[in-house]
């Protein structure tokens, strides 16, 4: 391989911000023509953000972006692809009622003189692409048919059928078997010697290894540097990934953890997560680390109702649970706080009071009618305990900041007298004065007795407030991990499977 | 803290302004009315219209619950025309006492309701199509046990239901009153309300919260079944009859008045109140072309155009709810 050329492609000291995020912080990132460049970092560093904006659809608040030594800003997704730059996201855009052929062209079918569809210039076309790219494929299968490695070589044609100059694949393996992974590099190896670009997302380092030319570390939303695959080696390369200036143990227990109050054993779903046991302890943080991806989520949907599983058993104090829904899990006093907020949480057309009261209605209201004195009281107290920034409590939810928004669904768990308390990502998307209290309101709670088991993408969260760390890898335990023997590096090596 | 006070106040004057829609019609029809004929404000007039209102208010309850879970029930008519069919039956043909009669046909309302709330939650059948398959169903039922003709009461008390008056007021509007009471009641006071606006807001966070999502629908449908055969039976004893077609506009004229009167086909949003709103509006709306003598065909035309409006318009403030939404979601996702 040679890289001499120009860049094709250069992204300069290119910020973006979102309401408390500061989500890249000055990345600076140059792609070569003909190279797979491997773009790599944890859950959160920016990668996506970084991509979605070389595709048109988020804009940066400030860098520039020079394709071909010419200044461009994309406004939509159909500009990136005109100008050559081909984004195949993970969730693949193929129309699934509609042959390969006409996938490939959608929006551009060849038309005859008459101005209707040219079918036969549109299969010649779009078998000549698949050929040329050893595809086995007929342009006139239907897309619905085919296996998802096949959708996605279907993308592949597509991106191909413009000028394209280079193709960015976020997480191409992630649904992938082995032997279709195979399938697939060998194809990117063959775009590469067509001279084209290969921008290449991924969490798996072995694929880095095997196929990029270079390796783009990102970190907290900075670039962390460029590096020739032929420099690195693996612990080199998770090093790069990690900070290794984290404080650590800033707000851990204070006191012994008490009696078991929950044992996961052997629970598995299929398709999701296998064989996955761990206990947690009376004022005890335990922390879910994996990859996103990896079933932290999944399982905790499992251990309050939401998701029934298939083998195993979870015990509530020593008894066996037998969840049908969410209501079990609330009477068995288990909070649940989601991953995410709007979608799983907030009920955004109805009040702060509404919100927060609503699990805990059939115990304070009576046959049936609602309590409002009682309601009110619970408001008052949890807004003022929390120090909830609402100006009254008929307020609409969808009003209040993400901190207090997060605040409210957690007092809607406090109000039910949570023995186990479950929250998935606490601080995503909240400001960092508000973080801070919501991790010393979760210690708080565990100083009383009540059981966390706390979700993060964010290693500083984990690392800092877990009293005991779960590694989660493709749906199984990697590792579990007292607090003093975690540190970064040893969770984020169990995290990508490469522990020596 | 200044901007959270804006918001509450934009949001209390757009509450205002979905409120003032309806009187955007209301008012300038009953001027309109008032200056073209003398016979509208008369005790006569004032009664029948308050016997029609009833019957479409009735059903409204029902359905107002219903479309607030983000659900509809396109079965009211049917279930209605049923239910009168088989109360007229169960007296007439069988001799069955009065009181069976009646309970027949409200009974066969609620397990018709129960039927859609089984279709809809159990089988995760799309409302539309599972109240479409019943409604036809329905009206099959109601052709094969009249053989397609109506069937005459001759049980004479029966008729004082939907013809008498107490005092003045006719006897459906008392019903209507009380059951559109109960039903301001159940929204705003119970648990079971709460969660009907909950389930519409936010299906997956209501069902998170530990509420009964399928339990809660399934009632919603029960209700709503209820309150078509508690309206077919006063629609039977007002006409002396069971007919097998009486109710077929019903499910389109009560749907139309819901979301006039502020309900949204996508759930969460609108209140009872507003929504009888709705059907007063649609009762003048009748009620004065009547008396203007304008010809029904027309009517059907103005009616039919309302309905799109008010379809777009709901449409277009549910489209700038999710645009809001999406934003929020797009910021929080870096």
């Amino acid at each position: 391989m040679e890289n001499n050329g120009k860049p094709i492609l250069q992204m300069e000291n290119i910020n973006k911000y979102f309401p408390g995020v500061h989500a890249l912080r000055g990345v600076s990132f140059t792609v070569l023509p003909g190279e797979v460049h491997a773009l790599v970092g944890e859950n959160g560093a920016g990668k996506s953000t970084l991509i979605k904006i070389l595709a048109g659809i988020h804009h940066p608040d400030s860098g520039q972006i020079i394709w071909n030594d010419q200044p461009v800003s994309f406004q939509t997704p159909f500009e990136a692809w005109n100008s050559g730059i081909a984004t195949i996201h993970q969730e693949l855009m193929v129309v699934p009622q509609l042959s390969v052929a006409e996938n490939i062209f959608l929006g551009r079918l060849p038309r005859t003189s008459a101005n209707l569809i040219d079918h036969k210039e549109m299969y010649r076309k779009a078998q000549d692409i698949l050929d040329h790219l050893d595809i086995n494929l007929d342009a006139h299968e239907l897309v619905g048919n085919l296996p998802i490695a096949m959708q996605q070589m279907v993308e592949i044609a597509k991106a191909l059928s413009f000028d394209t100059q280079l193709i960015v694949m976020d997480e191409p393996t992630s649904a992938l078997s082995q032997h279709e992974i195979d399938i697939l590099f060998d194809r990117i190896k063959r775009i590469r010697e067509q001279g084209k670009s290969v921008i290449f997302i991924t969490h798996k380092l072995d694929e880095v290894f095997y196929l990029a030319d270079r390796v783009t570390v990102l970190r907290d939303g900075s670039s962390v540097g460029t590096q020739d695959i032929h420099e690195l080696t693996k612990d080199k390369l998770v090093r790069m990934m990690v900070d290794r200036d984290i404080r650590v143990g800033t707000l851990h227990a204070q006191r012994k953890p008490g009696k078991k109050i929950l044992e996961v054993q052997n629970i598995t779903i299929d398709g999701l997560f296998y064989d996955i046991s761990f206990d947690l302890h009376e004022g005890e943080i335990l922390g879910l680390a994996g990859l996103v991806g990896s079933g932290r989520s999944d399982v905790v949907s499992a251990l309050f109702g939401i998701r029934k599983i298939e083998e195993g058993q979870i015990l509530v104090n020593g008894k066996r649970a037998r969840f049908h829904g969410p209501q079990d899990a609330i009477a068995a006093h288990i909070g649940f706080v989601p991953e995410n907020r709007k979608e799983e949480g907030l009920l955004m057309r109805m009040s702060v009071l509404e919100n927060l009261v609503m699990p805990s209605t059939p115990a304070t209201s009576r046959k049936g009618l609602l309590n409002s004195a009682v309601e009110s009281r619970i408001a008052d107290e949890f807004i003022e305990k929390l120090s909830i920034q609402t100006p009254s409590k008929w307020q609409f939810i969808g009003n209040l900041s993400g901190g207090n928004q997060q605040k409210v669904i957690l007092a809607r768990w406090l109000n039910i007298s949570p023995k186990i308390l479950i929250i998935d990502e606490p601080t995503r998307g909240i400001d960092v004065g508000a973080r801070s209290e919501i991790h010393k309101l979760l210690r708080s709670y565990a100083e009383d007795g009540v059981g966390i088991i706390m979700i993060s993408s964010e290693m500083e969260e984990v690392l800092s407030i877990s009293d005991r760390i779960v590694v989660l890898r493709d749906g199984r335990v990697a590792a579990s991990l007292n607090s003093d023997q975690a540190t970064q590096e040893t969770i984020v090596s169990y995290a990508l499977g490469v522990t020596k | 803290m200044k901007n959270i006070i804006q918001k509450s106040l934009q949001s209390g004057f757009v509450t205002f302004l979905k409120n003032q829609k309806v009187l955007a019609i209301l008012i300038p029809l009953l001027i309109l009315v008032s200056t073209q004929s003398n016979k509208f404000w008369s005790l006569y007039n004032l009664q029948g219209l308050w016997v029609i209102i009833a019957m479409d208010g009735i059903m409204l309850v029902g359905m107002v619950m219903v479309m607030l879970t983000a659900g509809l029930d396109l079965s009211i008519g049917a279930i209605m025309s049923l239910a009168g069919v088989i109360c007229v039956y169960l007296m007439n043909e069988l001799g069955l006492p009065m009181w069976a009669g009646i309970l027949g046909g409200i009974l066969v309302g609620a397990l018709g309701g129960a039927m859609n709330g089984l279709f809809i939650t159990a089988f995760k059948i799309n409302p539309f199509i599972a109240t479409l398959g019943t409604m036809i169903t329905f009206e099959g039922l109601a052709m094969t046990i009249t053989d397609g003709y109506p069937v005459v009461n001759k049980v004479l008390i029966f008729s004082e239901i939907g013809r008498g008056k107490l005092g003045i007021i006719p006897i459906p509007a008392i019903i209507l009153a009380m059951i559109f009471t109960a039903g301001v009641i159940f929204l705003h006071y119970t648990e079971t309300g709460r969660s009907i606006y909950a389930i519409g807001g936010n299906e997956e966070a209501a069902h998170a919260s530990g509420i009964r999502v399928k339990r809660v629908k399934f009632i919603t449908y029960t209700i709503c079944g209820l309150t078509a055969g508690i309206s077919g039976v006063i629609l039977a004893s007002r006409l002396s009859t069971g007919s097998p077609i009486v109710g077929s506009d019903s499910a389109l004229n009560v749907i139309t008045a819901a979301m006039l009167g502020g309900i949204s086909m996508s759930g969460g949003v609108g209140t009872l109140e507003g929504a009888f709103l709705g059907v007063l509006t649609m009762g003048v709306l009748s009620n004065s072309f009547n008396m203007m003598n304008i010809q029904a065909y027309y009517q059907q035309v103005i009616k039919g155009i309302l309905l799109l409006v008010v379809i777009v318009i709901d449409r277009v403030s549910a489209n700038s709810r999710k645009k809001a939404l999406e934003r929020t979601r797009g910021k929080n996702q870096a």
